[in-house]
């Protein structure tokens, strides 16, 4: 690879790694683990570029490679690490109440997600954070349409029900058909 | 109430940027590049250069992680261990649901049941010699949900030795065990048909000689039966033909060793009973290849390959360790990211499928029959006894079967159950 298109790579690398952090850190639940699979998953778009570069879909490609080294390595890790939602805590003499309970809804939703299995927690992202429809998301994960639906389906109940049992609001998603609450 | 799209959002950007050194990833992917190129034209050499030079650099050889896959003990295992001592009871109701189980009642000794595969479509293959005289029998698909069996017409087996090698929608293919120039043939069933065929194959093409054979039958993506010939070598030319044309019979330039067909993608080795770290997978239908290091090691014999989706499941014998044998199933991603290493003395690997790998110790305290759970990353112990002569377990999705023994002189009971 010529140091033309190493330009190009580091171009594309630094325009797009906050986002594939973001999503990363959404399916591992760790900051510094997101950067991890995200150092890795642009390594591999690097390996890839020559062929990327003529067949297109970059971006496809590099979401792709995050959510699989993501689940890669969240297989890997013990079922008993399941990390705590980061401190977000305002102690401060002007604490706001709505500050406080919106980030405690952020708390409340992080550790629900990190009791879901790695797939239904994978499934929850490329539907409601990445805002894929349900084929590229089946595309993505090498399952059927229908596991994607029925994975999303029970997530979201077990979602639902975690936030609830926290005495929080009821949980709700803006997309239709996947039995949402 | 609170949306969650929006406390998605939220979350995920709540923290600035990472700072990722984009420096790194270069150099990083440069590396990796250079050792693909490297791989490809010193083949597992260069592998086991790499794992010989210890687990500091394992960052550095396109694995891109840190110490998070130490190895186990040594060198020689990359990646998690879980051990049947690691196993919770699985409960029966929570776990999983039993769905059928059959028997063979009669005292004959000679006679037998068995479970072979299930199809894509959920159907368990019945292999049932009881009522024929020994070296013959019938084949059924059993319906786990009903526990009615379907018997198929004219399923007669060449010496009650050959093997089932595979299942599709449309087809059973199973090959004789034994056999030579003269008995080089496909035993196929055509379910959409409804009749049973021999296809026998110009074995004059194959080039046989006397001590060679058509050993394994995967079936591929274009209805033919890929398939090694050879004759107890560790490497195998593979053939393939068409099962609705035998004339359309092809040499596929690669020698095998174990091989294994998901969809599309041919996944082998070049060598089997031998340490084996390369694994290659051809695309089929584009022709596409490629390899990658498994990070096996030098020490351990690959005795079985298999694959679901994005697993790859390594069979292994790694010696004697502990006053045991070193039994080793390795799951591996298709791009040869380790996932886990089951490891004990007595393992045999069963079924991988969609989900789960069920896999049997077949002696001492930890004999039984145990299920992974590769979502949840469980671990459970299905019994605690088994069959003897490593049983066969099968499995499609998340329904899995084992067996335990009979009592009284009757058969093993065979069971079906569906896990969560």
């Amino acid at each position: 690879m010529g140091r033309r298109n190493d330009e190009e790579f580091v171009a594309f690398a630094a325009a797009s790694q906050a986002r594939m952090r973001r999503t990363a850190y959404l399916i591992c639940g760790d900051w510094p683990l997101a950067s991890d699979i995200v150092q890795e998953a642009l390594i591999r778009v690097y390996v890839a570029w020559p062929r990327l570069e003529k067949a297109g879909g970059l971006g496809a490609y590099a979401r792709r490679t995050v959510v699989s080294v993501a689940i890669d390595m969240g297989r890997k890790r013990s079922s008993s690490e399941i990390p705590a939602p980061d401190d977000d805590t305002v102690a401060s003499d002007g604490w706001d109440a709505d500050v406080a309970a919106s980030v405690s809804d952020r708390q409340a939703v992080l550790a629900a997600l990190a009791q879901l299995p790695t797939r239904q927690r994978a499934c929850v992202v490329l539907r409601y954070y990445e805002d894929l429809a349900v084929s590229e998301v089946a595309a993505y994960l090498g399952v059927s349409e229908g596991t994607v639906k029925s994975q999303t389906s029970r997530a979201l109940d077990s979602l639902q029900s975690i936030f609830r049992s926290q005495a929080h609001d009821d949980l709700v998603v803006s997309r239709k058909g996947d039995g949402a609450a | 109430m609170r949306e969650l799209e929006g406390l998605l959002r939220e979350a995920a950007e709540s923290r600035p940027a990472s700072g990722l050194d984009i420096g790194d990833v270069l150099q990083s992917g440069r590396r990796r590049v250079r050792r693909r190129r490297t791989m490809a034209v010193a083949g597992a050499v260069v592998a086991v250069a790499v794992i010989a030079a210890g687990p500091t650099l394992l960052s550095g050889v396109g694995v891109g992680l840190s110490d998070r896959f130490a190895p186990a003990e040594k060198e020689e295992i990359v990646g998690p261990v879980v051990r049947p001592v690691d196993a919770s009871p699985a409960v029966v109701g929570e776990d999983y649901d039993v769905l059928t189980s059959l028997t063979d009642s009669s005292p004959d000794p000679r006679s037998q049941r068995l479970f072979e595969s299930v199809t894509p479509d959920g159907l368990v293959v019945v292999r049932d010699y009881a009522a024929r005289p020994l070296g013959e029998g019938q084949t059924g698909l059993l319906d786990p949900r009903t526990g009615e069996i379907s018997w198929l017409p004219g399923t007669q087996r060449l010496g009650g030795q050959d093997m089932l090698h595979d299942v599709s929608d449309r087809w059973l293919v199973w090959q004789p065990v034994i056999g030579g120039p003269d008995t080089a043939l496909l035993g196929v069933y055509d379910r959409r048909a409804g009749e049973p065929r021999n296809i026998t194959i110009d074995d004059k093409r194959l080039d046989l000689d006397p001590m060679a054979y058509p050993r394994g039958g995967a079936l591929g993506p274009d209805d033919r039966v890929y398939f090694g010939v050879g004759g107890g070598t560790s490497s195998a030319p593979m053939w393939s033909v068409a099962l609705d044309d035998p004339r359309d019979l092809r040499n596929e330039k690669v020698d095998v060793g174990e091989f294994v067909i998901d969809g599309d993608l041919l996944t082998y080795t070049e060598h089997t009973n031998r340490p084996v770290s390369t694994i290659h997978v051809r695309n089929l239908r584009s022709g596409e290849t490629s390899s990658f290091d498994a990070l096996s090691g030098e020490t351990c014999s690959l005795t079985g390959l298999d694959r679901e989706g994005d697993v790859i499941a390594m069979r292994q014998y790694c010696g004697r360790a502990d006053g045991g044998h070193d039994e080793r199933v390795r799951l591996i991603s298709g791009s040869g990211d380790p996932i886990l290493t089951v490891r004990g003395s007595g393992v045999v690997a069963g079924a991988l499928t969609d989900g789960h790998l069920s896999f049997t110790v077949g002696h001492g305290a930890a004999a039984g029959t145990y299920v992974y759970d590769l979502e949840s990353e469980e671990l459970l112990r299905v019994t605690h006894r088994v069959v003897s002569g490593d049983p066969v377990l099968v499995g499609e999705g998340d329904v899995l079967t084992w067996a335990t023994p009979g009592y009284g002189g009757r058969g093993p009971r065979l069971w079906v159950g569906e896990f969560h």
